[in-house]
């Protein structure tokens, strides 16, 4: 209650010198708009002392409804005893000019979501700011700033995205910070650096005017990818940046009694390096919870690997602490790298900002050369959803410039995955179909780790053949080729039942999506396009399968051939062909490229949309 | 051991741990509990439930002001890896306004018999998370030492709050103070104790420790429960028990939990008027008016002459301004509702402030209108315990009658009462005081999807459509919801996401009603082209009917689109309301084709849910109507079987084939 009151009278006193907010915009100028950033003005401060303060200031003007949910009531996350909330202006501008501040009991103090209940992180918390008056025509004013200790943060670094989902008429991003202070930081966007104010700081200052909105679209890129973005950091060099994350990790893997138990239990009656190192991982992630914000590794604490495992949770830090205290109980030798997020979102630093950590990577030295483990997923065999990311090492005695980069590669990225049915299905006198096909598929299509079962095999088979033909059951199949890449298969199928009689008529219905998009997914929906597409990765599904029917049946209905639609993206087109008694169709729907322009994708959706047409699809046979 | 000893054996052993079931109700003693966690078995007994509750104890004391203090003993054993997880860390919120909790001990019993005492010095308490409510919520926090399958873990707590006040006599705990504490009714109790779980419950006990001179009135609902009561000196203690529980098993769309699960209600207070002239008592000084409010009301009702349209246009005004979020005003929040000056100058606040926003401002136009209670979801059972979580309007009409207005659940809504609110128990607060009452039913025709559609197939096969939509009550309300969410230029393409008739379906064409214009019902009219609708083919062409597809199914009838799962159902099944769904679409042929077959005719008739879909074809123009009505948005089980045929039978309509045949000259 105290530090409500206090707040409150920080606001208050703001109150008194209120400041005119920026001229408002004619909502009939942003007709698509609910709400714009008026101006926006983030400052970050390295005191000379290591104190780090973040204020940010921004007047938002409401112009629709809609957008009130969004904006009234925002959440500032801090560290009691780290850090200090001061909220320098929190008003609403009432279209009448007239100025309502924030009530004292509109500022509130919750548990911020992503680490609520977990005791080693029970000294964060947020601070709820209620806006009241809210309505079209009124401008929120919310002047906020963190301030943390000398000494909780070894640097200051920021990622800050320029535009928003809304319109921004002007945002500047000032970096403040000792005179000579290393400063690694992005060029561009406006950048004016003044070599010094009065307070003896270095003043590097971005500035953008007239953003457009820039709300993601379903599939859209990361906004690191899309959205001008800013990034700096007063960390030196990547290898300095990686030991304060490993270094903690290092310390704290020490096993106790319980980790030693726990890790010789694990691998049980398991031999092989890498199976023993999945064993523990398992073990580990089945047992203990893992608390993944970036709160938990701020300041790069990590408890005890003994005191991780008791507790039974950890952060990412922690999680690694304890399965290298483990694999170390066993005897394997055991390095730290960090993975960090993909290479573009360093915006062209040297040294990674802290929003790019993803994970400490264990590297452990077996019997057969080096294996990369990830402490909650295990074995790299496949990306483990770190396809792009980087990876980054720096080895006990290497100096402190030189340190090891390699990216890990995505299952499926660089190469165009196959999806390829071909073969025949024949139809019977009864309508029933049978026949053989050809199964194979690319890395995109399927898990080498998930097929290790005949079961597993079978389910796979089915999930395709089905997507093809809707109604096939699998009755045979052989593995004639498998590796980590590439799976082929070849299938015997035959239909559930006779195809129903419709007036004399069976229908083999083709699936009405093509087979790829259960697994590559394409926003087909809606038919505007702003952004870009970004796909799991570059493929080509091939269909070419003959129906052979009885020999007095006619084939009264055929599905319609496509001509070639094609492009840098890639290629569709469908061919049918009729003989004596046989259909054949051939399809492509090829894909050469992991990210689509706005234009290719309504394109392609146009295209592909046709391809589900009951003309591109159903098959009319009479057995009369 | 044969199967017969082992019974014995099992036999002697529950008698041996289940005493306290037998004459006054005492605490579980640590030898009692260590065998119930020997004899709770392993997850090959109880599946795959995280953990089994062993024990669920509960001593409530209740004292003559309404105040009452809980002890609970809670047992809980491991049954495999996901309950050693959940079970990291002990966790008790509480709101500090109306409750305090300590957790007095912790007690690890080990596989092996060991036990392991945990140092609840190390409590932790901080503010729980919160979403749209900011009342200072609170929760302890405890981290427990790694448990494993087959550990099992103790826990002793204390709460004393609103409904219990009393601070143990002989007992060495820390004291719990109360101070500042004050229930809502001084000198009255009362609790809603469930007795089922997701998890089984081995054994549960619920005592109240009641002064004599509070007499306590209580019924058990959906199941049987074990009950007794003792004298003890001064005070009655009511015992309510359960042994062997199983899960609790979720169902698709299953009713409210409390509607469901087995559970006891318990209340001192007299009966529903006195709960009544409380309620009006506490709130009655909120609702006055200043010149702003006079002047908003000025506003929005100038030019309205009859008392009915100013109401609607307060209660809009209110739904559509007053945004939702909770802030606290300390003791009391919860039950009082925020003065309506507050309300309008913040423009927000919870459903009792938006309530009171609304009393407020018809007040200034001389409605005569109070604040009500009311339960969204479960039933009020008949005991009258507080069981609400939903304020709201009434209004008293001049014949003396009431009726109801809810602006929580009315924006971008015609409806003044949602049709989602449908029979929910009410309890006005009025100064004479009232008793229990429910809100009205909605009839299928109040939440009516009337569509017409107007087909031309061509030669190419390709599809020209017209859908007129005419939409009332919950569909009137969803349509004008979805579309909202959009800036007003992109509200056709949002449509065109749900066409569903096709993957190349196209909206050609679009105009529908403003979402915010409440004189009428949503209306829509829709012009769509789908290229290659019908099959290939140079005599024979088949299709499927295309409103069979729903277009904006999702938006209208999400909750009538696939058939409830499960087979044996145990429980009702809720619906988000009543509906009436009607379609009349004519699909006309391209001159020389003619309707060869198309759907037969279908009925079903159940107590939930009837279709009637019936077909006539003239040459080239097939006809057709489908009307399917859900007659009641609480579903009871055995009536989910009707329902489950009815949505069958129209995707089976929806999914077969039309064949049209080339004239043969």
């Amino acid at each position: 209650m105290i530090r409500v009151a206090t707040i409150a009278l920080l606001v208050l006193a703001a109150a008194a010198f209120a400041e005119e907010p920026p001229e408002r915009v004619d909502p009939a100028d942003y007709p698509d708009e609910a709400a714009v950033i008026l101006r926006w003005e983030q400052t970050f401060t390295l005191d000379r002392d290591g104190a780090i303060r973040r204020r940010d200031h921004r007047w938002t003007q409401i112009l629709s409804r809609r957008a009130i949910r969004g904006l009234a009531d925002p959440r500032i996350d801090f560290r009691e005893g780290e850090d200090e909330v001061i909220v320098h202006a929190a008003r609403t501008h009432l279209p009448d000019g007239s100025v309502l501040p924030v009530p004292d009991y509109s500022f509130n103090i919750a548990a911020p979501n992503d680490v609520a209940g977990w005791p080693e992180w029970a000294a964060w918390r947020q601070r709820i700011v209620s806006f009241s008056g809210l309505r079209p025509g009124t401008v929120i004013e919310f002047d906020q700033e963190v301030k943390t200790k000398a000494g909780v943060l070894p640097w200051i670094s920021a990622e800050i995205r320029l535009d928003a989902d809304l319109p921004v008429l002007r945002h500047e991003v000032v970096l403040l910070a000792p005179r000579g202070t290393f400063v690694n930081l992005t060029e561009g966007h406006g950048l004016v650096v003044t070599s010094a104010d009065g307070t003896g700081s270095d003043v590097y200052r971005w500035t953008a005017k007239n953003l457009p909105a820039a709300r993601g679209e379903p599939q859209s890129p990361p906004w690191r990818e899309r959205c001008p973005t800013v990034a700096f950091t007063t960390c030196g060099d990547h290898p300095d940046w990686v030991r304060a994350f490993t270094n903690p990790v290092d310390a704290a893997a020490q096993a106790d009694d319980a980790i030693r138990t726990f890790a010789k239990k694990a691998v049980k009656d398991v031999e092989e390096d890498e199976e023993r190192i999945d064993a523990v991982i398992r073990r580990l992630r089945d047992t203990t919870h893992l608390v993944g914000s970036w709160k938990t590794w701020r300041s790069h604490a990590c408890r005890s690997a003994a005191v991780v495992f008791r507790s039974a949770y950890g952060s990412p830090l922690e999680h690694a602490a304890v399965a290298t205290a483990a694999l170390r109980s066993l005897g394997y030798d055991v390095g730290l790298a960090v993975g960090t997020e993909r290479m573009e979102r360093w915006h062209g630093l040297i040294t990674p900002v802290d929003a790019a950590f993803a994970s400490i990577i264990l590297l452990v030295n077996a019997s057969g050369g080096e294996i990369l483990v990830h402490p909650r997923d295990g074995v790299f065999r496949r990306d483990h959803g770190f396809g792009g990311h980087t990876l980054l090492q720096v080895g006990p005695d290497a100096p402190v410039k030189v340190g090891r980069i390699w990216p890990l590669a995505g299952r499926g990225e660089g190469v165009v995955s196959d999806l390829a049915i071909e073969g025949k299905l024949s139809m019977d006198g009864e309508g029933r179909l049978s026949g053989d096909l050809t199964l194979r598929l690319g890395p995109l299509f399927f898990d080498p780790d998930g097929l290790k079962t005949a079961n597993a095999q079978k389910s796979i088979c089915e999930k395709f053949i089905r997507r093809l033909v809707p109604g096939l059951d699998v009755k045979s199949f052989a593995v004639t080729s498998f590796s980590a890449d590439a799976l082929t298969i070849v299938v015997s199928v035959a239909g559930k039942k006779p195809i129903p009689d419709v007036d004399g008529l069976r229908l083999i219905e083709l699936g009405s999506r093509p087979m790829f998009l259960s697994d590559v997914p394409i926003p087909l929906g809606p038919r505007a396009r702003r952004t870009s597409v970004a796909l799991k990765g570059a493929f080509r599904e091939s269909v070419d399968l003959r129906i052979e029917v009885p020999a007095k049946a006619t084939i009264p209905g055929i599905p319609d051939s496509r001509p070639e639609v094609a492009g840098d993206w890639g290629r569709i087109v469908q061919t049918v062909e009729t003989g004596d008694r046989t259909v054949r169709i051939r399809r492509i729907v090829e894909i050469v490229r992991d990210r689509l322009a706005p234009p290719e994708m309504v394109r392609l959706r146009a295209v592909v949309n046709g391809l589900g047409a009951s003309a591109s699809t159903v098959i009319v046979v009479s057995l009369e | 051991m044969t199967r017969s000893r082992l019974a014995l054996v099992l036999a002697v052993l529950l008698f041996a741990v289940a005493p306290g079931l037998a004459g006054p109700p005492r605490p579980t003693s640590d030898e009692e509990i260590a065998k119930l966690i020997a004899a709770a078995g392993d997850a090959k007994k109880h599946g795959k439930v995280p953990h089994v509750v062993v024990l669920d104890e509960s001593d409530v004391f209740v004292e003559s002001t309404g105040l009452a203090t809980t002890h609970r003993t809670r047992v809980v054993k491991i049954l495999n890896d996901a309950g050693a997880r959940s079970n990291a860390v002990l966790r008790e919120g509480f709101d500090p306004n109306t409750n305090r909790v300590a957790i007095d001990r912790v007690r690890i019993h080990r596989k092996d018999g060991a036990t392991e005492d945990v140092d609840v010095s190390q409590v932790i308490t901080t503010p729980s998370r919160q979403g749209l409510i900011f009342w200072g919520g609170r929760q302890h926090l405890l981290s427990l030492p790694r448990v494993e399958i087959g550990d099992a873990i103790e826990i002793h707590t204390r709460r004393i709050g609103f409904n219990i006040a009393y601070l143990s006599e002989g007992r060495s705990l820390a004291p719990l103070s109360g101070e500042g504490l004050e229930p809502p009714m001084p000198g009255h109790w009362y609790e809603v104790t469930r007795f089922e779980a997701r998890q089984p419950i081995l054994r549960q006990r619920y005592s109240v420790h009641v002064p004599k001179s509070m007499p306590l009135q209580f019924e058990v609902y959906n199941g049987p429960l074990r009950s007794s009561l003792w004298f003890d000196g001064d005070r009655h203690v009511y015992t309510f028990s359960a042994e062997n529980t199983p899960a609790v098993s979720l169902e698709p769309s299953m009713a409210s939990w409390d509607d469901c699960v087995t559970k006891v209600v318990m209340a001192t207070v007299k009966d529903w008027p006195t709960k009544s002239r409380w309620f009006h008592g506490v709130n009655e000084p909120m609702f006055e008016a200043d010149h702003d409010i006079r002047m908003k009301v000025k506003e929005i009702t100038n030019g309205l002459d009859d008392e009915e349209a100013k109401i609607a246009a307060c209660l809009h005004w209110v739904s559509d301004n007053i945004r939702y979020y909770g802030t606290s005003r300390g003791p009391g929040e919860g039950y009082t509702l925020h003065p309506g000056i507050e309300t309008f100058r913040d423009r927000g606040g919870v459903c009792k402030d938006m309530a009171g926003m609304l009393i407020t401002m018809l007040r200034v136009i001389d409605v005569e209108a109070y604040p009500a209670l009311t339960m969204a979801g479960p039933r009020v059972e008949a005991i009258p315990a507080d069981q609400f979580n939903h304020t709201v309007c009434v209004v008293r009409n001049a014949d003396g009658s009431f009726r109801v207005l809810d602006p929580t659940w009315s924006p971008l809504s015609r409806e003044l009462w949602s049709s989602r609110e449908a029979e929910q128990g009410l309890v006005y607060g009025t100064p004479e005081g009232q008793g229990l009452t429910r809100s009205p039913f909605f009839a299928p025709e109040h939440n009516a999807i009337r569509v017409k559609s107007t087909v031309e197939l061509d030669h190419d096969g390709d599809l020209r459509a017209r859908l007129t939509y005419d939409l009332s009550g919950y569909a009137c309300t969803y349509f004008r919801r979805n579309l909202n969410r959009h800036a007003p230029a992109r509200r056709v393409e949002v449509i065109a996401g749900q066409l569903n008739i096709a993957p190349n379906a196209i909206l050609s064409g679009a105009k529908h009603t403003d979402p915010t214009d409440y004189s009428r019902d949503s209306h829509a009219e829709l012009a769509v082209t789908a290229l290659e609708y019908t099959t290939a083919g140079n005599d024979v062409r088949l299709f499927k009917l295309p409103l069979m597809s729903h277009p904006m199914g999702k938006w209208l009838m999400g909750d009538l689109l696939s058939p409830p799962g499960g087979k044996d159902r145990r429980y009702p099944l809720r619906l988000r309301a009543t509906r009436l769904i009607e379609y009349e679409e004519t699909v006309t042929l391209p001159p020389g084709w003619r309707i060869a077959k198309r759907p037969k005719d279908r009925e079903v008739e159940s107590g939930s849910v009837d279709l009637a879909f019936a077909a006539e074809v003239e040459a080239s123009v097939l006809k057709y109507t489908f009307t399917l009505t859900a007659k009641k948005h609480l579903v009871p089980a055995a009536d989910v079987a009707g329902l489950r045929k009815a949505i069958e039978t129209m995707k089976a309509i929806a999914s077969e084939w039309v064949v049209a045949r080339r004239e043969v000259k």
